[in-house]
């Protein structure tokens, strides 16, 4: 570089070196750009007055005076706000730049503050921002993005902390520390402190007589297996993942529409928790356990566990009966991305929808990747039966119905010979004469007619028919979307879910049996997707790729019992009373017709949506009633021209037929038209027309439908098929979402979402893995592969920092749901890591982290405060003593209510989000919005109102005071006493607290008056709210 | 004294030690031993309280505080150019106001006659005519005005001014909700009182004004000597304890909050009696009124009158439901239809009480010192649904009076039709902005860490209705 004169406005005459130029290159302008330009540019953004992009403007300054006094760096304003001086603080809204930034500032001032940016910027230069990759890259850097390490584990000359990794690596760092721990807790305190933590209950007083008898290192390792093992680990420790996944079983926001079978998720929770499930695979089917090839199978229960996962997709809030659906689409969405990667990896990636991060090695694309993924996927209801279960007597109905075709086939054949006879006796009962179109309407219309008639008639009703043919093939080829169910090949795109029969398309021909009653068949059909040839009782969701609305009309040859459909806009799934924006329309019809579907299609033109249908118990936004429920649907339509009803005429199945001119040929012709039409059932060969026509037939009772009129190897087929039919099971449901085919997110220009730029492909964080998914599917089940893959940093250490954090009452990082820059650093990462890469190499077994834990020395510390140094570590950041601290909301009121003998624990209550307890809140029970790893413990007034005049306090204590009396009537008040302190503490009164009671008592006489004072002094007192 | 985003969380730090705090509305949110008296001030406050008239449901800005001599003229016939998608999709012709309009008052700013006693006090008012929101739905609409955003789980706006300013009344909330029987909850429930993630002091409290409890387990379970013998038991109890476990400053603080709760029995019940007020004053607010609803309804402004004169810092008062046209007990103003009978009922509620509360409030010298603030979630379309008028949330009124605000003046305008705002564009993010600001605070400074990111109550929004302010 070229040696410069520089003239500073006139103030100051300066020689710059290649030296100071070279030092502003490196150290202070790189920082200028990633720190400050954003906020301070002279191109429309100059908070503060002040712009920094280039030296005039530096030099200038801005609202607050001069930013820099070159030569002077005590007195500038920038290195003040860098250093937060004088009440200023810069980066706004961000963490101090380090130390030795901040010496480099100083000393670029104090040299003179050369500055080679002569030029004001321009538009086009955009302001030297670096590019995206060189920021990301250096934010990677940020010890969160390094791959944990196993840490060298220190030997330790401390004989009860050597054991351990966990020990050895504390007690090390409390010798570099200058600190020492404190000595063990008696018995009785770990004995209380371990159910708390670990199954979050007291323990019964002889549990608690048994370890006191026994306290050795055995026996507090057996206790601790047993706790693990008992069924209250998973209850007490499935709510703190319920906090992460933002657990609630309604969507909140008007009319607080539940979510159909929320629940589930819980129990499932409390399952794997206790069956040990690895972390991993927890992973793994909380985004795509439903596309698991191997799911984790409960045979026990009959169900398919993984499929469960997903759930927590669904517990998003939502408005209700919204006019943006694109804006409700994306706040949801964006919720889900916030959950998970909260959840999973202690990243806020949501913070990227506009622009990219702040701070993190995030960029809006990231944001836009796991977008496309999860619109590729719809909310519904999915079955989560083991695959034996759902698929129960499937093939053996599919052998029965097989062979009863052609059975049924060759027994109508056979029974042809009295059509005649039965034909011309036909009375048709109907008021309304049958249409030509109908089978029986040509004989209905036209037995009696003259020749000429006839010929007359049927010429006409030919032409007639020719033209509706016209028409609905232009209503079809005109259509805005059309859907043919009837081909199996899928284009375009739908899906089916479930375990009925609507997995594929069946050809005309296709028919259901009844279950009950003294008829055989149901109906035969024609081709088309239909969910109940096996039973009704199976569930199916029908789903249709992605359409714009266009068109004014939807329609649908449709039939079904107790069927939802609807055009769903943006995969919103609720609707609102009152209003046909988000119509569901109910439908019972029991033949294919085309039918118009309530819809609003002008109100949403040119948004994206799709079609579904849905048996009653999986339907959206509410399940109905209906155990048994089907549908069978041929074609759908979006458009202008409705589509004709062809019908099967006579003419339509034997052609030669609308020559016939006399009833004999009539009837000849009808004849013909059975018997081809049979033939070509037997052999599942019939077309659409032929499988109507035998319907009819069916339908009006020639050919035979009656179980005691059929010959007996056929009864026998329905019987068989009846008793199959009957060992199916009403399918398990759970929340869940369905695969549709891939779709890529446009990203939004600044979050707006009127400014679509190009798709974004489907992946990962780029920060570790750039090469996005293949599309071939939704890309959940590659986003949960990447999840765990090695190139993530972070799944293991986000997860055993939030269970160290449920231990020890703080995380190694104390912003459990943040691990980003803005997060803290964590005080232990060789701890930390040691945590995250044993877990893994454990088989990412959540009991063994969490056993670990509890049996190393550190959890087994007195929390006494006699000798305790509190001025050289306030926080005890490095565990020299255990951390007491209040129990979690749910904790208390288990124990309040176990006391009172009401072993109901409160996780198995609703969560409602417009309905939330009110004794949970005040205790600090988070609103389920977004992942809280880390409750708040606020102390307020209403606290202590709800204990002390609230209805469970009161009740429970009522009730613990007359169980005591009962159980120890004729005892003295003290004895009592202990009783309830071994039950509620776990200890003995101490001599000063029976004086206290002493004092307080004397002035009751009626001792059951007395118990009742005890059990509410013991509810209201501190130490049974606090785990110490 | 300025207080830095920093020192504001070493100062939670005092307070809780997480991030994530809620308490449920419903239940009584006092300070003793959670919050310090602290206040953030950017620069020099004109209000210290602010009174919020929430109109649930939806006042019709044509037929009130921006009337359109244009739709007299069109009535009946098809509303000209694009019409926005409306929640129940049955746009219907124009519909003129059944109310006149005229000027009122020195500064001759046209209102209908909707609210005649309330008018006398036009030049009080700053009305701004361009208001919009985000959302067309009720619930949505609910919690965007109140939180900036359309869910459950943000600070709502009384939460913020709390979180901003503190209190200097440890005996009562910072945030008071005024409910009766007859007026209940918007839809989003309580949690558009939330405290979201700031502390839980921070939360609204409902305060029930039908009958003797206001406020959830008030109300002594035992007799008053015997609690107090339980309470230094459990006081005697719970010092021991402390000194025993080291956790002493969470556990005193907690004998602290009992202590105070103990007190609140008496002084909740002592603060919601008015009978100690005047007859002029119970007649002037309306207590004394026939109408069920005017009576509650100047039950809650006297209320909010008593609440300000005691420090509390916000005070929000809801309106019951004439159960006319749509509107419900959720939704009052919501008049889909029989808007004429429907908001002629809903504006007799409240004209006067509103119109007493701003006269009281002056006469006694605190007009200058609090902010009132008259806004509903959205305004109501210029064009028919049936014999009412369905959601708008395109362009709408809301006034601002004392606080530091100067009266007299109209902001923004709507087009001809009342329909869309076209002139000054304004938000409910400049809304909160104006108000944080007569209160001192810069709303682009206060900010709370939340989940990684620096949460706002006007989130990356917000401009100062600056020609507003005196």
């Amino acid at each position: 570089m070229a040696f410069v004169l520089v003239i500073l406005s006139g103030r100051m005459l300066e020689a710059s070196t290649d030296d100071s130029i070279a030092f502003f290159e490196e150290k202070i302008r790189p920082v200028l750009v990633q720190h400050c330009y954003g906020c301070h540019n002279s191109l429309g953004k100059a908070k503060g007055g002040l712009a920094l992009d280039y030296r005039d403007a530096l030099l200038e300054g801005g609202d607050s005076g001069e930013a820099i006094l070159p030569g002077n760096p005590g007195e500038s304003l920038l290195i003040q706000a860098l250093k937060h001086q004088n009440g200023y603080e810069m980066p706004a809204q961000a963490p101090k730049l380090s130390d030795q930034v901040i010496q480099d500032f100083e000393k670029w001032v104090q040299s003179g503050a050369v500055d080679p940016r002569h030029e004001k910027p321009s538009a086009t230069t955009t302001q030297g921002m670096p590019a995206w990759e060189k920021t990301r890259d250096e934010r990677s850097k940020w010890w969160a993005f390094t791959p944990p390490q196993m840490p060298m584990i220190p030997k330790v000359d401390a004989d009860q902390w050597s054991d351990s990794p966990i020990d050895r690596l504390l007690y090390h760092r409390m010798l570099q520390e200058g600190l020492a721990p404190h000595e063990e807790a008696s018995p009785e305190v770990i004995v209380r402190r371990l159910h708390l933590i670990l199954v979050g209950r007291l323990p019964a007083p002889h549990v608690v007589e048994t370890f006191l008898a026994d306290p050795s290192q055995d026996a507090y390792e057996t206790l601790v297996d047993k706790l693990l093992a008992s069924e209250e680990f998973g209850q007490h420790w499935a709510r703190y993942w319920m906090d992460w996944y933002r657990y609630a079983e309604s969507h909140g926001s008007e009319r607080d529409p539940r979510i159909p079978y929320a629940s589930m998720y819980r129990d499932y929770l409390i399952r794997a928790l206790n069956d040990d499930v690895p972390y991993d695979q927890l992973i793994l089917e909380h985004i795509a356990g439903d596309l698991l090839e191997t799911p984790r199978v409960n045979q026990q229960m009959g169900i398919n566990e993984s499929a469960i996962g997903p759930a927590h997709f669904r517990m998003v809030p939502h408005g209700f009966g919204v006019t943006d659906a694109y804006g409700e689409q994306i706040s949801y969405v964006d919720n889900q991305i916030d959950v998970i990667s909260k959840a999973m990896l202690g990243l806020t990636v949501s913070c990227s929808r506009c622009h990219n991060h702040k701070f993190d090695p995030i960029s809006q694309k990231d944001f836009y990747r796991f977008f496309g993924v999860l619109t590729s996927s719809r909310p519904s209801s999915v079955v989560v039966d083991s695959p034996d279960k759902a698929n129960i007597n499937k093939s053996e109905i599919q052998q029965v119905k097989a062979t009863l075709r052609t059975r049924l086939a060759e027994h109508w054949k056979k029974d042809l010979s009295r059509f005649e006879s039965w034909i011309r006796e036909y009375k048709h009962g109907e008021d309304e004469l049958p249409s030509l179109k109908r089978p029986i309407g040509t004989w209905v219309r036209l037995r009696d007619a003259s020749s000429e008639e006839m010929v007359g008639a049927l010429q006409a009703f030919q032409n007639e028919l020719a033209k509706e043919k016209q028409q609905q093939t232009e209503a079809i080829t005109q259509a805005n979307f059309y859907l043919d169910f009837r081909t199996s090949e899928k284009t375009p795109p739908w899906t089916s879910n479930g375990n009925s029969s609507a997995a594929e398309s069946s050809r005309p021909g296709v028919y259901a049996l009844k279950t009950e009653g003294p008829q055989a068949v149901a109906a035969i059909y024609p081709g088309g997707v239909y969910s109940h040839l096996f039973s009704e009782k199976n569930a199916a969701v029908l789903s249709s790729g992605n359409f714009r609305v266009a068109g004014t009309h939807v329609y649908a040859r449709l039939a079904g019992s107790g069927l939802q459909a609807r055009v769903a806009i943006r995969n919103y799934p609720l609707a609102r009373p009152g209003s046909d924006l988000h119509h569901v329309n109910e439908i019972d019809q029991t033949y294919p017709r085309w039918i118009k579907l309530n819809s609003n299609l002008k109100y949403w033109k040119g948004e994206l949506s799709h079609f579904e249908i849905r048996t009653s118990k999986d339907g959206l936004p509410q399940p109905g009633a209906a155990d048994k429920s089907w549908f069978g649907v041929a074609e759908f339509l979006v458009g202008d021209n409705p589509p004709a009803e062809l019908g099967a005429p006579l003419i339509s199945v034997v052609p030669e037929a609308k020559e016939i001119a006399s009833t004999e040929a009539m009837v000849e012709a009808y004849q013909l038209a059975l018997k081809e039409s049979l033939d070509a059932w037997k052999t599942n060969q019939c077309t659409d027309v032929q499988a109507e026509f035998l319907n009819e037939f069916l339908q009006l009772g020639f050919l035979e439908n009656s179980l005691e009129n059929l010959p007996d190897d056929i009864r026998q087929l329905l019987i068989q098929y009846r008793k199959l039919e009957a060992e199916i099971p009403i399918p398990t449901r759970a929340p869940g979402l369905i695969e549709v085919h891939p779709r890529h997110q446009p990203l939004l220009i600044r979050g707006n979402q009127d400014q679509e730029a190009e798709p974004v492909l489907q992946g990962f964080l780029e920060v570790f893995d750039e090469e996005p998914f293949e599309a071939s599917s939704s890309g959940r089940l590659q986003l949960a592969n990447r999840i765990v893959s090695e190139s993530n940093t972070l799944k293991s250490r986000v997860l055993v920092n939030r269970l160290w954090a449920a231990v020890f009452g703080r995380g190694l990082v104390a912003s459990t749901d943040n691990f980003g820059r803005l997060g803290e650093l964590p005080s232990h990462p060789e701890l930390l890591d040691y945590l995250a890469v044993q877990f893994e190499k454990d088989g990412w077994s959540i009991k063994n982290a969490v056993r670990a834990m509890v049996t190393s020395q550190a959890f087994r510390r007195t929390s006494h405060p006699a000798g305790v140094d509190k001025e050289s570590d306030p926080k005890n950041v490095f565990l020299t003593y255990f951390m007491p601290r209040r129990l979690n909301a749910e904790v208390i009121v288990d124990n309040v209510n176990s006391l009172a003998s009401n072993d109901q624990r409160v996780i198995y209550r609703p969560v409602i989000r417009n309905e939330l307890d009110p004794f949970l809140a005040v205790f600090n029970a988070p609103v389920p919005v977004s992942t809280v790893s880390t409750r708040s413990t606020t102390n307020v007034p209403a606290q202590a109102l709800a204990m002390m005049n609230g209805e469970l306090v009161m009740g429970a204590a009522k009730q613990w005071a007359k169980q005591i009396d009962a159980s120890h009537a004729s005892k003295h008040w003290e004895e009592k006493l202990i009783v309830m302190y071994a039950q509620a503490y776990a200890r003995k009164p101490r001599e000063d607290e029976i004086e206290s009671f002493q004092e307080v008592l004397a002035s009751t006489d009626d001792d059951r008056d007395k118990t009742f004072f005890l059990a509410y002094a013991i509810f209201n007192s501190k130490e049974f709210i606090y785990v110490y | 004294m300025c207080i830095e985003p920093r020192n504001r969380r070493e100062f939670l730090k005092w307070t809780s030690a997480g991030i994530s705090a809620y308490a449920l509305s419903s239940i009584i949110n006092a300070t003793e031993g959670a919050m310090p008296i602290a206040s953030t001030q950017h620069h020099p406050a004109k209000a210290r309280s602010v009174i919020f008239l929430y109109m649930s449901g939806g006042v019709s800005q044509v037929d009130s505080f921006d009337p359109k001599p244009l739709l007299k003229k069109f009535h009946g016939q098809p509303m000209p150019g694009t019409v926005e998608r409306t929640q129940f999709d049955a746009v219907g012709n124009i519909l003129s106001s059944p109310w006149k309009s005229r000027p009122y008052g020195d500064s001759g700013i046209e209102m209908t006659e909707l609210f005649p006693k309330l008018a006398d006090h036009v030049d009080d008012l700053a009305i701004v005519r361009s208001v919009t929101a985000n959302f067309s739905e009720h619930a949505q609409g609910n919690f965007f005005i109140h939180t900036g955003f359309p869910f459950l789980g943000h600070p709502s706006a009384g939460a913020w001014v709390a979180y901003g300013l503190g209190t200097s009344n440890p005996q009562l909330p910072p945030y008071v909700v005024l409910r009766t029987d007859k007026a209940g909850i918007p839809h989003g429930g309580v949690s558009l009182f939330g405290n979201g993630f700031l502390p839980a002091v921070c939360g609204g409290s409902v305060f029930n004004l039908t009958g003797d409890r206001a406020v959830p387990n008030i109300s002594p379970a035992l007799a008053k000597a015997e609690q107090k013998r339980a309470l230094n038991l459990i006081r005697s109890l719970d010092s021991g304890f402390a000194s025993r476990v080291i956790a002493e400053q969470a556990i005193q603080d907690s004998i602290r909050n009992a202590e105070t709760a103990f007190e609140m029995q008496q002084s909740v019940p002592d603060l919601v009696d008015i009978t100690g007020e005047t007859k002029e004053t119970h007649d002037l607010y309306g207590v004394t009124s026939a109408n069920p609803h005017v009576a509650q309804f100047g039950k809650q402004c006297l209320m909010a009158r008593r609440l300000v004169e005691r420090d509390v810092r916000f005070v929000e008062l809801l309106c019951s439901s004439v159960g006319i046209g749509a509107g419900g007990v959720a939704n009052p103003w919501d008049q889909h239809g029989d808007i004429l009978q429907g908001h002629g009922q809903m504006a007799e509620q409240v004209d006067a009480p509103i119109a007493a509360l701003l006269a009281d409030l002056k006469q006694r010298g605190l007009l200058e010192s609090t902010l009132v603030v008259f806004a509903g979630e959205f305004g109501r379309t210029p064009f028919a649904q049936g014999t009412g008028r369905d959601h708008n949330p395109y362009g709408f009124s809301v006034w601002l009076a004392g606080g530091g605000v100067q009266g007299g003046r109209v902001r923004g305008a709507t087009d001809d039709f009342g329909y869309h705002a076209v002139e000054d564009v304004s938000t409910i993010y400049d809304l909160w902005a104006t108000v944080l600001h007569l209160l001192g605070i810069d709303h682009e400074r206060l900010v709370h860490r939340y989940g990684g990111r620096d949460m706002r109550l006007t989130d990356v929004h917000g401009n100062v209705w600056k020609n507003l302010i005196s």
